[in-house]
């Protein structure tokens, strides 16, 4: 009886232990959760700087082209620039969809839609979801190795960690903060490619701009004694951290010169029979420039007169 | 008895289960937790990059500014700050070599010498403008797994790079006018507003960056022009009675860096009798 008893006190006391074994392990785990959140927080805080100078670094390869003439062998730098661009947007909205679903703090990704897009509607069939992201990631990387001409990538991409995750059941936070961290390897990745891509656009051309006084005239020519108007302004030349910029009057092409900006010829239809001495006549103008992330267009409705003797 | 016994042997068994299953976890958790380390901490690599561009820009910057004592003495800040988390660096990457060949903490000593430090850095950035503050470094040693204190200190390491360059970023902006504010605006001049039915009508259309510098002044045949908010002058003036090719000279002063600026355009344009 001795035996059982002692038996039996050693039972409860190896049940007390292993409760309170399992107890430190819960907390030991709470601490260790509490770095994967942080971990992702600093990771996407990185993130976010990286995406506002990749566009940028973008903007600056587009304006390098622009002040080299437009060069054919810049102007392919800059489709490749704006594919690694886009390519990268795409992965990493697709990374950023799948943190906001698995409930990470989604502020860090402003337009990023709410709803779970398409692909992530599925989610509670991870493993295609999981092989899907898979296959881009496997995609991206073929594509982004491309640019690698100095084999500094580091690290191929990796979703190791991810399928891991995914596989072992792992709470959403680890998910999270994979999807984090892939997204800083893809970061590091285009960075890399694009700083590649920079150095191979023209002549570093810092100080290509230059400050001018600039006059627009109300008209070139204005009659004798009346009032002659114009704006004058302090302006940067060329206007810009645009590329190419399109230009079109009346919804015609305009020949686009550096300097002068588009030049705009329209015929004046021929006087009408009873057409009275003055019409009043407007044409727009319209400015179109490529720009990051959006197509930037400006307008203006400039007005003149048609008249029968006009100044000579 | 008998029952109370399998009762008993339930229990430990069901709680060794769960004990053996939380161990398991939090091997994975570990091993999870190490390459998301190794990825903050190539980051940071960059991010010390970043920190020592953001401090030559800086210097580029006071240098335009044709070394002002006042700038000068913005870049000398900047550089102790630099220095200060430099040495707070350093100390972090060693303790992190040497936990990660031996997976024992730091001594006493050592530690303390990472607080001091720490609060160095912290009282220098305290004193910037505006303050800012660093969060407490919480970098747990010893209690907790290796792996847990070296995302911890990957982690304080972040901070430190981030707090050291937004403090650059924001004094290198007390320096000069490195950027100016500007906005694009479409412009289009033309030959003459009014012509003729049959003829053509000729114009310019532009795209102009239309800049406001803090002191903007303009002249028009060296008298003052009205200068608007949005940086445009407004120019006026009755024109000769003389038909015939004319000009008129504009003039925009500005004062950049410190020192005065003059540009000058001369604006063709004709009189002619209607």
């Amino acid at each position: 009886m001795t035996t059982s008893r002692s038996f039996l006190l050693t039972l409860l006391a190896s049940t007390l232990g292993a409760g309170y074994a399992y107890q430190r392990g819960q907390a030991r785990q709470a601490i260790l959760l509490a770095r994967f959140a942080t971990l992702a927080a600093d990771l996407m805080a990185n993130n976010q700087r990286a995406a506002q100078a990749t566009a940028n670094m973008v903007r600056s390869i587009s304006r390098v082209t622009y002040l080299n003439y437009q060069q054919a062998a810049d102007r392919t730098v800059l489709r490749q620039s704006e594919q690694v661009l886009a390519r990268t947007q795409s992965l990493t909205d697709t990374l950023r969809a799948l943190r906001s679903r698995l409930g990470a703090p989604s502020s860090q990704a402003p337009g990023l839609p709410n709803q779970p897009v398409g692909f992530f509607a599925s989610l509670k069939n991870r493993e295609a979801a999981n092989q899907q992201l898979a296959a881009h990631m496997a995609r991206y990387g073929n594509f982004i190795r491309r640019f690698d001409s100095y084999n500094e990538l580091g690290s191929p991409l990796s979703t190791a960690l991810f399928e891991q995750a995914y596989q072992q059941n792992l709470p959403s936070a680890v998910v999270a903060a994979a999807a984090a961290g892939l997204e800083a390897q893809v970061r590091q990745a285009s960075a890399a490619a694009l700083q590649n891509q920079a150095e191979k656009v023209g002549s570093k051309c810092f100080f290509c701009w230059r400050y001018v006084a600039r006059a627009v005239p109300a008209s070139t020519t204005v009659a004798p004694g009346a009032f002659y108007q114009a704006r004058l302004f302090l302006a940067e030349t060329p206007a810009a951290d645009y590329g190419a910029l399109t230009m079109t009057a009346n919804g015609r092409a305009l020949a686009v010169q550096r300097e002068a900006g588009g030049l705009v010829a329209l015929a004046v239809p021929p006087r009408q029979p009873g057409q009275p001495d003055t019409v009043r006549a407007t044409w727009r103008g319209v400015i179109r420039a490529h720009a990051y992330p959006a197509d930037t267009t400006w307008q203006l409705v400039v007005p003149y007169l048609i008249v029968q003797h006009p100044t000579p | 008895m008998k029952y109370f016994l399998l009762a008993a042997l339930g229990l430990l068994g069901a709680s060794g289960g769960s004990w053996y299953w939380q161990q398991r976890q939090e091997t994975r958790l570990l091993a999870a937790l190490a390459p998301l380390t190794q990825t903050l901490e190539t980051a940071n690599t960059h991010a010390r990059q970043t920190a020592i561009q953001a401090l030559k820009q800086l210097e580029e910057g006071v240098a335009k500014n044709r070394n002002q004592p006042r700038a000068l003495a913005v870049f000398a800040t900047a550089t102790r700050l630099h220095a200060q988390a430099n040495q707070l660096l350093d100390t972090l990457q060693a303790q992190r070599v040497a936990l990660r060949r031996t997976t024992v903490g730091p001594g006493a000593a050592a530690a303390q010498r990472l607080q001091q430090q720490t609060a160095t850095y912290a009282r220098a950035l305290r004193q910037l403008p505006p303050p800012s503050a660093l969060g407490r470094p919480a970098v747990r040693w010893g209690e907790v797994p290796a792996a847990a204190t070296l995302a911890d200190l990957a982690h304080v390491e972040h901070q430190i790079l981030t707090s050291e360059t937004q403090a650059i970023q924001r004094l290198s902006r007390t320096v000069g006018a490195r950027s100016i504010t500007s906005w694009l605006v479409a412009v289009a001049t033309a030959e003459a507003a009014a012509v003729a039915p049959g003829t053509t009508y000729r114009a310019h259309l532009t795209l102009l960056k239309i800049l406001i510098p803090q002191s903007l002044r303009m002249y028009c045949n060296g008298q003052p022009v009205p200068v608007g908010p949005d940086g445009v002058g407004l120019v006026r003036f009755r024109a000769p009675r003389q038909p015939g090719p004319a000009s008129w000279v504009g003039m925009v002063r500005i004062n950049q860096n410190g020192r005065d600026t003059t540009f000058v355009v001369r604006v063709p344009y004709r009189v002619a009798r209607r």
